[in-house]
């Protein structure tokens, strides 16, 4: 029954309680939404943190869920929404503990970029891109989600994320012949 | 370019068209759509040698084993102090007063016999109340499984509850200001109406309710919501934001 459900049916079902529509939710999305937050972050264990905190926000938020997308743009868009969060507040301990901070990212630049899989100079390059060419580039190039689905989840017109993308695939490309040089 | 232009060129890179005979015919004539060609095409292609982005096994059984762990310290029932802890407090300090009277009517000492009977009674009241108080205010001290949480003073329950950093704040007053959906889904009509009336409450009639934000969970599992709301009218970078406390209908703070 429950493997089968409709996720509008399951999430209503979450927030009567039902703990085996949850993990029905969870098990459907998590790979995306830990793969969407892998690319976005670059780090393995900040994507899992990101992931948990997606998935604590569905949970609670799951009664103000409004039904005006579907419930997997919904959660795309928190963990998103998660990730830059997240960003924040890592640049925020970073301006606060800055020469510390200088030393470690270059420690640490090396083990982020081994493990999102990707070669190192394509992580790289993809890691410089602001936030939003980022995302949107990971959502619909890396991910294959649609533009239009892409433009829900970032909250902007389907103008703007197509702009984010051709933009940050021409700064991806010039990124990478730099590198190459 | 244009954006038609620089949109077809990206499709011709995608492979998407279905006639690609303008995006070749652009490349071909210029030099910068072919430049831009040349990027589109090289991005996708570095895109494309990307692994699967997969969670092994034991990162899939952290991620459900943290999310069941937080959800499971959420919905943890408070649990009151059993009537044998407040008993014993009361007792305890019954015995005080009872060692303190004795002691203050020992005969043979002037100073403590200058106590009129009156006097003693009033203040083995005064030390009862305080001890029965105290037995109360130290339920607040123990946790669910009545553990204590730590011995010392009760806690000041007039105190200001801890609040997150101003950055929080300040973060999330921004994003109202510039629209961006901090809280993916705008309130059911339920609780729009609660906290519609909660804001009211925390003294702040007539602003409109925008959404909630959840602070950063603590170490313990504890998280503050926070009512998100705005005067009426429209929202510009120069609108306060107010952050009013769910729990309590207490304004937090306001972002100017």
């Amino acid at each position: 029954m429950t493997a089968a459900a409709p996720e509008l049916d399951l999430l209503r079902r979450v927030v009567d309680g039902d703990h085996d529509a949850f993990d029905e939710i969870m098990r459907r999305h998590e790979g995306r939404v830990f793969s969407v937050c892998l690319r976005i972050m670059g780090d393995r264990e900040q994507a899992l943190d990101a992931a948990q905190d997606t998935f604590l926000t569905v949970f609670r938020k799951a009664h103000q869920f409004k039904a005006k997308s579907a419930v997997g743009t919904w959660i795309y868009r928190i963990a998103v929404n998660t990730c830059y969060d997240q960003i924040r507040k890592a640049k925020r301990r970073a301006a606060d503990s800055m020469p510390d901070y200088l030393d470690l990212i270059d420690e640490s630049a090396e083990a982020a970029v081994d493990s999102a899989g990707l070669r190192p100079d394509i992580e790289r390059a993809l890691l410089s891109l602001p936030q939003e060419f980022r995302a949107a580039i990971v959502l619909a190039d890396m991910e294959g989600i649609s533009l239009p689905e892409t433009a829900e989840i970032l909250g902007v017109p389907l103008g703007t994320v197509k702009s984010r993308v051709f933009r940050g695939r021409r700064q991806l490309a010039e990124r990478l012949g730099n590198q190459s040089r | 370019m244009r954006d038609h232009e620089i949109e077809l060129i990206a499709g011709l890179a995608e492979g998407t068209l279905d006639d690609e005979t303008a995006a070749r015919a652009l490349i071909e004539s210029s030099a910068e759509a072919l430049a831009e060609f040349q990027a589109q095409k090289s991005a996708l292609t570095a895109l494309s040698a990307a692994l699967p982005a997969e969670m092994s096994e034991h990162e899939r059984a952290a991620l459900r084993r943290d999310v069941w762990t937080a959800l499971g310290k959420e919905s943890q029932p408070v649990v009151g102090t059993p009537w044998y802890y407040r008993l014993s407090y009361a007792a305890a300090g019954l015995l005080v007063v009872v060692g303190l009277v004795s002691v203050l009517n020992r005969p043979g000492d002037d100073e403590r016999a200058g106590l009129s009977r009156t006097e003693t009674a009033e203040l083995s009241a005064d030390a009862a109340d305080t001890t029965i108080a105290q037995a109360g205010e130290d339920e607040t001290m123990r946790d669910a499984d009545g553990d204590a949480l730590g011995g010392g003073a009760a806690p000041d329950t007039t105190s200001t509850m801890s609040l997150p950093p101003e950055e929080f704040f300040a973060d999330e007053a921004q994003r109202v200001r510039l629209g961006q959906p901090q809280d993916p889904s705008s309130s059911g009509d339920g609780q729009l109406e609660e906290d519609t009336v909660c804001v009211d409450t925390a003294g702040l009639s007539g602003y409109r309710v925008v959404g909630e934000v959840i602070s950063d969970t603590e170490p313990d599992g504890t998280a503050v919501t926070f009512i998100v709301a705005v005067p009426p009218g429209g929202i510009d970078d120069s609108t306060p934001v107010a952050f009013v406390l769910a729990d309590r209908c207490e304004v937090a703070t306001i972002e100017r």
